[in-house]
């Protein structure tokens, strides 16, 4: 046996420090041998009085002043800035956003007035093309034409009178397009603005079998 | 203060009381503040580190879960930071066992102690030994010397904040002692 196994290992004297010794016998035995042997004894005491000034190093206190108030405003500080850092960008995104629907809305309503006023234009127009062939078709006329100026029809003498009562205010030409001998006359005469309710306008000689021509015009 | 009260200002931090933090802060920032200058032995960088690890558990409380003691999570928190600051800074010296260097070329940047209060114990030229010699050690016994012998953590709370199982700790504990005491002895202090 050696010097060396002689003694108690400084492993084992930092675990009696640390009452890290497993079992009391053990840690018995250490004591024992410690207290007999001066060697060992001088390590302990070394090893003591080290473990003493790190007591004195951990009552010394470094900071003889409170950190919390100047750790919590800078917390506070931090925390503003990363607000702002996340809401400036979301803010200014969504105003954008805002600015560019506001600009898409007014382009859109442009649109839409414009819309809305030629459809204003043309509805009634619209409106009175389908009014206008409805009259006809309910006079048993029958529709020939429709072009953009005016709707062209044929319609017997004997209903044309009821017809252009209809018609009401609407500007009518109108000339007769068959004779009794089966001529057919191709040209409309305009005989002028007729009002439905002062006369029926139709030529007086005309046959009531004969057929009329006639345009409405829009 | 005991964990239990740690964990009621804790709650009252998270629904919005940041001053219920203070007691915390009062009752830890010496041992953060040990363990800072212990790595980069510069007071005014131990100073700043020691409130932005503060000021990071802040911001991290919510992820506190209470399975670990709160000066557990603390403490993982400050060496986790304190390593990668090490890294990002480039600053920290690891003396080394075999280093060239003279007494004359370390430097070891203590604080400039003689105004502060303590003066009369940090110039005591014992207790200046001692931590010269604690700061020469390799850094692995340094950091867990800190950690047990001055701020007296358990071994098993050492093992949860350095992330090394139970028996490295003790090997490096008793290790670095053993270093320690014999460096001591060398000096004629123990």
């Amino acid at each position: 046996m050696n010097e060396k196994e002689k003694h108690i290992l400084f492993q084992r004297m930092s675990q009696l420090i640390d009452n890290d010794i497993a079992t009391e016998e053990e840690k018995n035995f250490v004591l024992d041998h410690i207290e007999s042997c001066d060697f060992c004894k001088r390590e302990y005491a070394r090893l003591q009085e080290m473990m003493r000034y790190f007591s004195r190093l951990r009552s010394i206190d470094h900071l003889n002043f409170d950190l919390s108030s100047r750790i919590i405003e800078k917390y506070s500080s931090r925390r503003r800035k990363v607000f702002f850092r996340k809401v400036i960008p979301a803010a200014a995104a969504a105003a954008v956003f805002i600015f560019a629907l506001g600009i898409n809305n007014s382009l859109q309503n442009t649109s839409v007035s414009s819309n809305m006023a030629q459809l204003k234009m043309e509805k009634p127009a619209s409106n009175d093309t389908r009014n206008v062939i409805a009259i006809i078709s309910h006079n048993n006329a029958s529709i020939i034409k429709v072009t953009d100026l005016y709707i062209e029809g044929e319609v017997s003498k004997a209903d044309y009178s009821r017809l252009r009562k209809d018609l009401g205010f609407r500007k009518v030409v109108f000339s007769l397009s068959k004779n009794d001998n089966g001529t057919v006359m191709k040209n409309i005469e305009e005989v002028g603005t007729l009002s439905g309710s002062s006369s029926d306008g139709v030529p007086g000689n005309a046959n009531q079998n004969e057929s009329i021509r006639f345009r409405v015009y829009k | 203060m005991s964990n239990t009260d740690d964990l009621k200002n804790i709650e009252k931090v998270l629904a919005g009381d940041l001053e219920a933090f203070t007691p915390i802060i009062k009752k830890y920032q010496e041992m953060v503040f040990r363990y800072v200058y212990s790595k980069f032995n510069n007071y005014d960088e131990a100073l700043d580190v020691t409130q932005d690890i503060f000021i990071m558990a802040m911001e991290a409380l919510k992820s506190f879960r209470g399975e670990s003691k709160f000066s557990t999570w603390l403490y993982s928190i400050m060496v986790n930071y304190c390593k990668n600051y090490r890294k990002k800074q480039n600053r920290y010296n690891v003396v080394s066992m075999n280093s060239s260097k003279t007494d004359e070329d370390y430097d070891l940047q203590f604080p400039d102690e003689r105004e502060r209060p303590e003066d009369d114990v940090i110039l005591n030229d014992s207790l200046r030994i001692m931590k010269e010699e604690i700061e020469n050690l390799p850094d692995d016994y340094k950091e867990i010397l800190v950690l047990r012998d001055i701020d007296g953590l358990s071994y098993n709370d050492i093992s949860d904040i350095l992330g090394i199982n139970l028996s490295n700790v003790k090997v490096r504990i008793h290790r670095g002692r053993e270093l320690l005491k014999n460096r001591l002895y060398e000096r004629g202090l123990i």
